[in-house]
């Protein structure tokens, strides 16, 4: 009797029977429904007669690649190109990034320095306020934009895309460079400063010691991301691979196209190999190879200098520029670009997350704790062929996981575009998938990283995979897996931008057109309403991913 | 005489060139409550693991319920060790979780995976849990979050979760290492408690001998991985424990 009472009492104290995950999974699902029906996708498409006809004499031509020797050996220059493209861009975006980077960060400083005048103060933050303003446009505008852009100016070749990576990458390069300039120990510094060294001084011998490890480290980091990058921006024209791409699709030629797609895949593996090869080396190799890298760029790719300044191109960009000083006198532009701006928002929403769902299946599945080992050591692995079925799902989930990420946005969207028509739904369906496998190779990190104890206890107590993986890793994974995946949908946010640039939707559609009618106004009120959308997702993900983060401590 | 539960014949496992355990002959019999004592290093939570079937012998053969373990399939296999539930002493609880969530981890085992998945967005068997919390005395701790207990009542929550798979047998590895004696003792206790109202064969592995022995059936004494000791717990005497830990560090 008192023990039924006891049970009655704690009823009243209980919390609600629904539980805080369900919350989260309902305001997904919810999001996610009005996104999916804000963009407007037609899920339909894929099943559509016509789209499946073109999409699938596109599978006939890979299984018939061009193999002759000129192709051949054009895509292996191309191939070269678009590594050099990588390398030169990169050398270029350091320097830059370097240059902002000190310009932006608050070197340390002594307190109630008397030398230092208050003109000297004002003057600091006013020229740090300027170099962060810079690198922020530098950053938030996607290296596809700033390509093509090169692209009207130059003239086709790979010259553009050298610059559009050396802008793009000097400005995440350089928030990185400026952050860890801020976060170093200030102590040296301000001794060096009470010494009265010049600011030179304080920099050579205060700052960059603390910082040049880690900027070494980062920089090589996204030479990787460089790379990959350049194999694609030839599809707006700025040479290297996506150049053929681009052509083999508008011909038809899909024997071509195959070709191109295995190289691409093949330059991806390869650029991986190489970096897991060079990372057990010393940084200075690395350091090496891509100065020697950017010099044969400098050599191969001529870069028309002089075009920069010719008459034509400075009247292009006076145009250009006077397109931002009359920003809103089209309120009617101006509401449009809002709603792309916000079907972009959503684009990137509904592909983050059914990539997330779909990356948290596949994530154990490549995984051979999951699949193969389990996590009990030299268990009793017990009779019949039940261990070697699982063989039939790593095998798949890897090599599935392996070609999204392989395939970057820009490809996938133009293979979609081919089965459902240009337009959102092939740029969602292009950022799902290779969201799936960016997110997959993170989640599947994290996993193999987690506290074994957990799974393993399940296990001995006859746990099967989902038992073990639902109660015992994701727990542990969680606030990390979710911050990987709001940093993802950050980024796709970007990206959604940029599969428009081949005709899949988004702000990026309109910006296509802009720039190729030479639409200044248009193209600057565009350019400040991307700016402002990547700023505002950007601030909003730093604090709620510090949050998640924060609150698994 | 009852059924026997375990028996082993020759029963030995190598570590590389490190034996760990080596001829073990014995017999288990269901409903038992038996205490395995000797210094650490000398091969219980080896044989715990043997008897679980989580890790392979490398010679002679372990039957359970007569069924060799070398021969069971990978279902069987499974349902043994869905048949045990483990008290150990390096997991007391899975961080992150509520109480009631680290609970139900005992039982996951022998649910279809969509229950499972329903089980994270729905509480379920709320009621069966807060019984089986209420046994441990943790009746009301059951939404808290598992991390904020105490050492005594994270192992209560250890002990809920092993029973929570309804087990026919009760393993129990170092269960009280962690705690002070005081919290050790009523640990044990409950311990014994559980597992005479179930029925559940009970197995503690342990390096204190002294608090165990008068609450169990029988002792079992490992050696450098040799079975030196198997004596009703009545007629264990303080030699036959001195003999077991002679020349070792540790005392019982």
């Amino acid at each position: 009797m008192s023990e039924h009472r006891s049970v009655s009492e704690h009823r009243s104290r209980e919390p609600r029977r629904s539980r805080p995950s369900s919350w989260v999974a309902a305001f997904v699902l919810l999001t996610l429904v009005l996104s999916y029906w804000h963009t407007g996708i037609d899920a339909g498409a894929l099943f559509d007669e016509q789209g499946w006809q073109s999409f699938s004499e596109m599978l006939g031509g890979l299984t018939s690649p061009d193999l002759s020797r000129t192709f051949l050996a054009r895509i292996g220059t191309l191939a070269l190109e678009s590594l050099l493209i990588g390398l030169l861009g990169t050398a270029m975006a350091i320097v830059l990034a370097i240059g902002l980077a000190i310009a932006s960060a608050r070197l340390p400083q002594l307190a109630h320095d008397p030398a230092r005048t208050r003109a000297q103060t004002f003057g600091g933050a006013l020229i740090r306020a300027c170099a962060r303003a810079v690198l922020a446009c530098f950053r938030a505008i996607p290296e596809i934009l700033w390509a093509f852009l090169f692209v009207r100016i130059f003239g086709l070749g790979p010259a553009p895309a050298v610059f559009a990576i050396a802008i793009t990458f000097s400005g995440t390069v350089g928030k990185l460079f400026a952050e860890l300039i801020e976060s170093i120990d200030p102590l040296p510094a301000q001794r060096l400063r009470a010494a009265g060294a010049s600011r030179v001084a304080v920099f050579l011998y205060g700052v960059l010691p603390l910082v040049r490890k880690q900027w070494v480290a980062y920089a090589l980091f996204r030479l990787e991301c460089a790379i990959r990058s350049a194999s694609i921006l030839g599809v707006v024209g700025a040479g290297g691979l996506g150049m053929e791409i681009d052509l083999s699709i508008r011909y038809f030629q899909y024997d071509k196209l195959a070709t191109a797609l295995l190289a691409v895949l093949a330059y991806v593996l390869v650029l991986e190999a190489i970096s897991h090869v060079l990372r057990k080396t010393r940084p200075l190799v690395s350091v090496a190879c891509m100065a020697l890298g950017a010099l044969a760029g400098i050599l191969w790719i001529r870069i028309p200098w002089s075009e920069l300044f010719n008459p034509t191109s400075l009247d292009q960009l006076r145009t250009f520029l006077s397109g931002f000083s009359s920003l809103t006198s089209d309120g009617g532009f101006l509401w449009t670009a809002t709603k792309l701006a916000m079907i972009t928002v959503s684009m990137a929403w509904v592909s983050t997350v059914v990539a997330a769902a779909v990356a948290l299946l596949l994530a154990p599945m490549a995984i051979t704790r999951f699949t193969i080992r389990g996590y009990l050591q030299d268990a009793p692995e017990g009779r019949g062929l039940g261990r070697w079925a699982f063989l039939a799902v790593l095998v798949p989930a890897r090599t599935s996981l392996q070609v999204a990420r392989a395939l970057p946005e820009l490809v996938w969207a133009l293979l979609f575009i081919l089965w459902v028509g240009p337009g959102v739904t092939a740029g969602v369906l292009a950022l799902t998938v290779h969201t799936v496998g960016i997110l997959g190779r993170l989640y599947s990190d994290v996993l193999e990283e987690t506290e074994p104890g957990p799974p393993r206890a399940l296990e001995a107590m006859g746990a099967g995979p989902v038992a073990r993986y639902v109660y015992g890793v994701l727990p542990q994974s969680m606030p990390r897996i979710l911050a990987f995946t709001l940093f993802r949908f950050e980024v796709n946010v970007r990206a959604a931008a940029m599969v428009g640039f081949v005709g899949a939707g988004g702000l990026g559609d309109a910006l296509h057109t802009a720039i190729s009618l030479f639409h200044m106004r248009d193209l600057a009120s565009l350019l400040v309403l991307t700016l402002c959308l990547v700023l505002l997702v950007d601030t909003i993900g730093d604090h709620v991913r510090a949050r998640v983060l924060r609150g698994s401590r | 005489m009852k059924p026997s539960m375990f028996s082993l014949t020759g029963v030995g496992r190598e570590w590389g060139p490190r034996v760990a355990l080596a001829d073990i002959d014995l017999k288990i019999a269901k409903g038992e409550r038996v205490a395995l004592i000797g210094p650490s290093g000398s091969g219980k939570t080896t044989l715990l693991r043997l008897l679980m079937a989580s890790l392979q012998a490398s010679s002679g053969s372990l039957l359970v319920n007569g069924v060799s373990v070398a021969e069971m399939t990978p279902k069987q296999i499974r349902s043994h060790r869905r048949h045990c539930g483990l008290v150990d002493q390096g997991l007391q609880v899975i961080p992150r979780m509520s109480v009631h969530d680290n609970v139900i981890a005992g039982r996951v085992a022998s649910w279809p995976w969509w229950k499972t998945l329903m089980s994270t967005l729905i509480a379920v068997d709320r009621d069966d849990v807060h019984a089986l919390l209420s046994d441990v005395g943790l009746g009301d701790r059951q939404w808290d979050q598992a991390d904020e207990l105490s050492g005594g009542q994270k192992q209560r929550v250890s002990i809920a979760r092993a029973l929570a798979g309804e087990p026919v047998l009760l393993l129990a590895d170092e269960p009280t290492a962690a705690l002070d004696p005081t919290t050790a003792s009523e640990g044990l206790e409950l311990l014994i408690a559980v597992s005479k109202k179930r029925e559940a064969t009970l197995i503690i592995s342990t390096h204190r001998a002294s608090q165990v022995i008068e609450r169990v059936d029988r002792v079992l004494g490992l050696r450098e991985g040799k079975l030196v000791l198997d004596k009703p717990a009545a007629n264990t005497t303080p030699e036959d424990l001195d003999a077991l830990y002679a020349g070792s560090r540790e005392r019982a």
